[in-house]
């Protein structure tokens, strides 16, 4: 019993002082406020820029491509005279053909000439020999009458005669012609190149193998109006948007100027490309080498906008909330949102500029 | 039994004691309860933003009739003045018929003069034999040759006429191929930029009628292109506007084409809509970024709260009003609503402070 009673005013000499005990390192009542909340940071509304910019990896695209063929049929092959990577200057000779010339036609072509020729020669002269004969024969006519009609024959034979020549002579000039375009077409055995350029393809062929009418044969490129490409699914690039392109290694890159020339954001959905296509401004000195290249260009930019940090946005129940400080207190703002990206948020309306907003 | 009670008793009590840490310094605290706001006259409206972006008038060229490529004259991104050419198609065997017609023509001009002069000489052949004829007084011969001579008239008649209809056909051939092979360039009508041009395109090609083949940009005639806004939207809009830049346009949509959109509509296409500058913008260029603003539900001059000052109980709307430090309920009715902002029609005043809840 005594025990107990011990023990009981042992437990009551330690917990009465311990009620009483005024710690520094516990919260007195004073300073205890149930309707505060802290914050570290705040920040201003205030009216500036919002802005996105987009990189993209480019490469080189050559627009001036050509594929060159024979354009002949009746061709074997012999031999080439460039090689793929080859630098090329117009009318350099790319490719020789052997035609196989067709003989028969040829010869039929200048026999037929020659015949026709002879032809008119030989019925020429029986025309004229039949006037003359006419001729004679009027002078020994008496007869008025009969005198009329033959002046008349004779001027009909003659007039015949002037319309057989002008007819023999279009139709030889017709089969001239002809025939002298199938010599043209003989002597060709050469491909030439249009255009100073890069040869980028050289199709394979053995010596004698029958070249086709429009097969390509050789592929090249010019390297005046050299664009650069860049893939565009996304559109983030638009037509005449200006970018800047680095070329070159991570540690000593040259930049460049230039404006998208041909983007799909203005074509219809069936005709895009998937691709934009960048043409640098002109520069001096000398053309860099067109490795690691990258495109940067400003999707997104409105200025003169209401812009605040995009971690002071609350998501509340599909609304955009900001808490703002107001004579002390905190007052939530709802607001709305133009645009907002992974740093800063546009606010169209809710907030005036010169508003406290606490950020954390 | 009883000690260990005892122990742990006491140890619970001064645990508690020794464990005490040191409370962390509050940073600028800022008061939350209580918060109320003053109703206040203002514009309330609602903005919607449409992404969109500064884009020239863009034509599509095709040709009316099919035929194979003679020639590109252009490249893809190149600059093109009005009556540059585009693309020819190959002529070469048009020209080829042009030339033989010409010539045909040619021939069959000299062609009908000898056969004329020939026939006139055949008339007058006939003619004095008849003359010989009817001299003799052999009127069975003569009626016959003047039959000839009818016959004859006939015979020319028909020639002529012959002759005349192949003429028609061969011009009206020689016609319909100058005009083909001159509609077989197509010319740039205005200056601009070749926006597309497909690179499988090749000397060579057919290319059937109609096909679209070049697609010209013309920046000098610039417009705002968006995702499609309805025309509802639009019609019962306050204002639109486009900002480009740090700056704000005035801006009319260009009516839609109510088949072009039915027909964009079931092929799936995604609808766009397009804005005209309402007054002439120098400054501006193609690719630029841009927005349309289509502000709707505007109200001058309304008597404003924010939004999360009402509640709602049995379709009535009603807020708190501080009289004195204590809030008093009040109905009120309620006009434009947005999420920041609603309009009090009745049942406030201008001043009075109103509970924000939140």
């Amino acid at each position: 019993m005594l025990r107990n009673k011990l023990c009981l005013l042992l437990a009551l000499c330690l917990f009465v002082p311990s009620a009483l005990a005024e710690s520094p390192s516990i919260i007195s009542n004073e300073m205890i406020q149930t309707e505060t909340v802290n914050y570290s940071k705040t920040a201003v509304v205030e009216v500036g820029e919002y802005k996105r910019d987009y990189n993209a990896t480019a490469s080189e695209y050559y627009p001036n491509t050509y594929e060159l063929a024979a354009e002949i049929d009746n061709a074997s092959f012999l031999k080439y005279h460039v090689a793929r990577s080859q630098q090329v200057k117009k009318g350099d000779i790319l490719a020789t053909f052997t035609i196989e010339v067709d003989e028969a036609a040829t010869a039929s072509a200048k026999l037929s000439l020659e015949r026709a020729q002879e032809d008119y020669l030989s019925n020429s002269a029986k025309k004229r020999e039949e006037i003359s004969e006419m001729l004679r024969e009027q002078s020994s006519i008496r007869d008025a009458c009969e005198r009329e009609v033959m002046t008349l024959r004779i001027r009909r034979a003659q007039v015949a005669y002037e319309q057989y020549c002008y007819q023999q002579e279009c139709a030889i000039a017709r089969m001239t012609e002809e025939a002298a375009e199938l010599e043209e077409a003989n002597s060709s055995c050469y491909l030439y190149a249009p255009y100073d350029g890069v040869i980028t393809h050289v199709a394979y062929k053995r010596e004698g193998e029958k070249i086709y009418a429009n097969e390509t044969l050789i592929t090249m490129y010019r390297e005046d109006g050299m664009l650069l490409r860049i893939s565009n699914d996304q559109l983030y690039f638009r037509y005449g948007m200006p970018v800047s392109v680095t070329i070159g290694p991570k540690n000593n890159p040259e930049v460049f100027q230039g404006r998208v020339v041909a983007a799909d954001n203005i074509l219809p959905e069936n005709r895009r490309l998937g691709h934009a296509f960048i043409q640098l401004d002109p520069f001096e000195g000398e053309a860099p080498r067109m490795n690691r290249m990258t495109a940067t260009g400003t999707s997104e930019y409105l200025g003169n906008v209401m812009v605040i940090p995009r971690r002071a946005v609350t998501l509340d129940a599909g609304k955009n909330y900001v808490e703002c400080l107001v004579n002390g207190n905190l007052q939530k703002h709802f607001i709305n949102i133009g645009l907002s990206n992974m740093s800063n948020v546009w606010v169209l309306q809710g907030l005036d500029v010169g508003d406290t907003i606490i950020l954390d | 039994m009883k000690k260990w009670i005892c122990i742990w008793l006491f140890l619970a009590l001064c645990a508690p004691c020794a464990l005490a840490q040191e409370a962390p310094e509050l940073l600028e605290p800022a008061g939350v309860q209580m918060n109320a706001v003053e109703a206040f006259i203002g514009d309330i409206s609602s903005i919607a933003v449409h992404p969109a972006s500064v884009v020239p008038y863009v034509e599509e060229f095709f040709f009316e009739q099919e035929g194979v490529i003679e020639e590109m004259h252009v490249i893809i991104g190149q600059q093109v003045k009005a009556g540059d050419p585009l693309i020819t198609l190959d002529t070469e065997s048009e020209t080829e018929r042009v030339q033989t017609l010409h010539r045909q023509l040619e021939e069959l001009e000299t062609n009908t003069a000898y056969e004329q002069e020939l026939a006139e000489i055949d008339l007058a052949i006939l003619n004095a034999e008849l003359r010989q004829l009817n001299r003799k007084g052999d009127a069975t011969a003569a009626a016959l040759k003047e039959l000839d001579i009818q016959q004859k008239k006939l015979d020319l008649e028909l020639a002529a006429d012959l002759r005349a209809l192949e003429k028609e056909k061969l011009t009206g051939e020689l016609e319909r191929l100058e005009t083909e092979i001159q509609k077989n360039v197509l010319y740039a009508p205005f200056d601009g930029r070749v926006a597309y041009m497909s690179s499988e395109w090749r000397h060579g090609d057919y290319v059937g009628a109609f096909t679209p083949l070049i697609y010209l940009a013309d920046d000098s005639r610039l417009l705002v292109e968006s995702d499609y806004i309805s025309n509802t939207t639009l019609d019962f809009a306050h204002a639109v506007y486009a900002q480009v830049g740090s700056k704000q346009y005035a801006m009319t949509a260009t009516p839609v084409d109510e088949k072009k959109y039915m027909a964009q509509v079931l092929a799936g296409v995604k609808l766009r809509r397009q804005f005209t500058f309402d007054e002439p913008t120098e400054e501006l260029e193609a690719g630029q970024y841009a927005v349309i603003c289509v502000e709707s539900n505007y109200r001058p001059d309304a008597l404003l709260v924010p939004t999360n000052t009402l509640y709602t109980a049995d379709r009535t709307r009603y807020l708190y009003v501080m009289e004195n430090g204590v809030r008093v309920r009040r109905e009120v009715t309620v006009g434009v609503t947005t999420d920041w902002y609603t309009q009090i029609i009745e049942g406030l005043q201008e001043g009075e402070l109103v509970y924000v809840k939140e």
